[in-house]
């Protein structure tokens, strides 16, 4: 159960990413370019840093954790 | 072009939310686990740390008014304080539950400096709504880094309670705005 609810947080993280978005489509730029924005417009938007926040959680921490928990590493400390 | 303030506070909404998630990871699966793996037990002060490094640039580069920079760098230096103590509890060079006194203290410093340095009422604008929100809500928060520290044997329940609340710190950072309205409401003079 706690092994599932570490995996589970970061697909959660980025699906209130994605529905943000889709709440608020004006927030993301590259759906409607406009050359007199600038990059930080274009990266800078929070379900788009919503999103960032819940891949690396999913891709570097819960993996690891998973793993741990379910005792699969028994060698010494890295 | 330098990015506008309410980006400053999206990107550190961001580092709030990931701090939020590992602390609430390590509550899930428990210290011992959390800690099998070295990089992991440093992540927490170490992102503490930084953030009060990239607070201090915030401060020296992009704070236009007196209060602005005395409030972030306040916050600058408690985050690095509670980090760096952080940091020697996790190599084992403090293990007194009290030194949870020193992340209540930082988290008590920076809600009051969010409410000291907030000017206008709640409903001014959106900013100073989450001013308000913020300070009070870091002010209530104490009570988890002051539960560890006289209470050590409810961790999982003063744990939780920090961890959330750095979610829910993400959350209201998320919300903010440059100029943006209230409830409907908008100060006259408000905005940028």
């Amino acid at each position: 159960m706690r092994g599932l609810t570490i995996q589970l947080i970061g697909p959660l993280t980025i699906l209130a990413g994605i529905v943000w978005a889709v709440a608020q489509p004006y927030r993301i730029v590259f759906f409607d370019p406009d050359r007199s924005r600038g990059f930080y417009d274009y990266v800078f938007q929070p379900p788009l840093l919503v999103v960032a926040v819940g891949l690396i959680y999913a891709l570097v921490l819960a993996p690891g954790l998973v793993e741990d928990l379910e005792g699969r590493s028994d060698g010494p400390s890295r | 072009m330098a990015p506008r303030a309410e980006m400053a506070h999206w990107l550190a909404a961001s580092v709030a939310l990931m701090l939020g998630l590992v602390l609430l990871s390590e509550v899930i699966v428990g210290t011992e686990v959390f800690r099998r793996r070295r990089w992991r037990a440093y992540l927490w002060p170490s992102l503490a740390i930084v953030s009060g490094v990239l607070i201090w640039l915030i401060a020296i580069l992009s704070t236009f008014s007196t209060i602005h920079l005395v409030a972030h760098a306040i916050w600058a230096e408690v985050a690095m304080i509670a980090g760096a103590v952080e940091l020697a509890v996790v190599r084992g060079k403090l293990s007194s539950p009290r030194w949870s006194l020193a992340v209540a203290g930082a988290l008590f410093v920076s809600g009051v400096s969010f409410l000291v340095h907030e000017q206008n009422p709640w409903l001014y604008s959106r900013a100073a709504f989450l001013h308000h929100a913020i300070g009070w809500m870091l002010v209530v928060a104490t009570l988890f880094p002051l539960g560890r520290a006289f209470k050590p044997q409810r961790a999982a329940l003063w744990g939780t309670g920090f961890a959330l609340t750095f979610v829910l710190l993400a959350v209201m950072l998320y919300a903010d705005r440059d100029a943006g309205s209230i409830f409907g409401h908008f100060g006259e003079i408000a905005g940028p």
